[in-house]
């Protein structure tokens, strides 16, 4: 396949040298079937070794790599180059900048820990008490089915932070962590759905959000997140899950 | 090297819908301040009409007809939002939701502009 000319515009910091943020472009030949993160891997490997960016599975599964593609966020590693460059196009331009609401750390690493801190606030997992006795927990298809959507979030945290309302409000708990508490709250095996909806009945919680759908468009896994929210929403509205 | 200011993010019609909601939102709460600050004339009659003649004046008719399109999208989506909260429904047909709020928006804006500039047009006020 003829390879594509592509002009990489990366949003770049150092800590040790800038005061703040500056655009860095790159010119490079790719495959229109290669990712973004092949894109990236170029420039590391081949031209500028400093460029720092996380990837660990490379395949969108382990979340490692959101990043602000085009404008938009989506994982480097599922976005092709065709799409990004514009499709039937010779060539063209994909800009790259870090996730938003989080601090920036060097180029397109972002500090996670307030993120996975709001994720660790809602009790992401399964609480009962019972006694484990000598079978697993049986649930019906239709008890599996409650929570299946949710069950999907690999913690990327591309929702999180295109969301407008934790841009502005980082003490909001995010969609990704309501995304989890909804995985249990919903689960007919879990017994602590009532303190779940305590903790994102809260200022900090579901309230926040104003149904702005940009978490539900960034998610790679396609998990329907604003409506996981509402969810949450009904259910201490109503106090019934 | 080139330094830049910072992009806006590439939502999609939910968070022009959201962003469009807040702007709304301000321009209604700024006219019912300047409506205070009118209103609260009525004591003193003669200011009062020469204040109120002012709204027939043709800037400050579009101006009308600016905050009737806010007012109406502003409450048209404020019901959006509610359908949002309580029919999952609705959460599904979000777009479509939306684009009706927007037609209904021009639709009366429209129709309600057309009151408000009429004098203008047939030229009983200039």
């Amino acid at each position: 396949m003829a390879g594509v000319d592509v002009e990489l515009r990366i949003k770049r910091f150092n800590p040790d040298t800038d005061a703040r943020p500056h655009w860095q472009t790159f010119q490079l030949q790719a495959d229109p079937t290669d990712r973004v993160l092949d894109t990236l891997h170029a420039v590391k490997w081949e031209q500028d070794g400093t460029l720092s960016f996380r990837r660990s599975c490379a395949h969108g599964v382990c979340g490692s790599d959101a990043m602000v593609i085009n404008g938009a966020n989506a994982l480097a590693c599922v976005e092709l180059v065709r799409d990004a460059v514009g499709a039937g196009a010779g060539g063209g331009t994909i800009t790259v900048e870090p996730i938003r609401g989080l601090p920036v750390i060097k180029d397109l690493v972002v500090d996670m820990e307030p993120f996975f801190a709001q994720y660790r606030s809602v009790i992401p997992h399964l609480v009962n008490t019972d006694p484990v006795g000598d079978r697993e927990r049986l649930q019906s298809p239709e008890e599996r089915a409650r929570y299946d959507d949710t069950t999907k979030c690999i913690l990327c945290a591309a929702c999180t932070t295109s969301c407008p309302i934790y841009w502005g409000n980082s003490g909001y708990v995010g969609p990704a962590a309501i995304v989890n508490a909804h995985r249990f709250i919903f689960d007919s095996r879990d017994a602590a759905a009532e303190e779940r909806l305590d903790i994102l009945n809260q200022r900090s919680g579901v309230w926040r959000c104003r149904t702005a759908f940009n978490c539900s468009e960034a998610c790679p896994r396609g998990i329907k997140v604003t409506e996981a929210i509402q969810e949450v929403k009904r259910a201490i509205v109503y106090d019934r899950v | 090297m080139s330094r830049s200011p910072g992009t806006v993010y590439r939502g999609r019609s939910g968070q022009w819908a959201f962003v469009a909601h807040r702007i709304t939102g301000f321009l209604v709460f700024f006219f019912l301040l300047l409506h205070i600050v009118d209103v609260s004339l009525v004591s003193r009659p003669r200011l009062y009409d020469q204040v109120h003649q002012l709204y027939g004046n043709v800037v400050l008719r579009l101006f009308e007809v600016g905050l009737l399109a806010a007012l109406v999208y502003h409450s048209l989506n404020g019901l959006r939002i509610v359908m949002i909260d309580f029919f999952p429904g609705s959460i599904r047909n979000e777009k479509r939701v939306l684009s009706a709020v927007v037609s209904l928006t021009a639709l009366l804006t429209a129709v309600g502009g057309w009151i408000i500039m009429k004098p203008f047009v047939e030229g009983r006020l200039l």
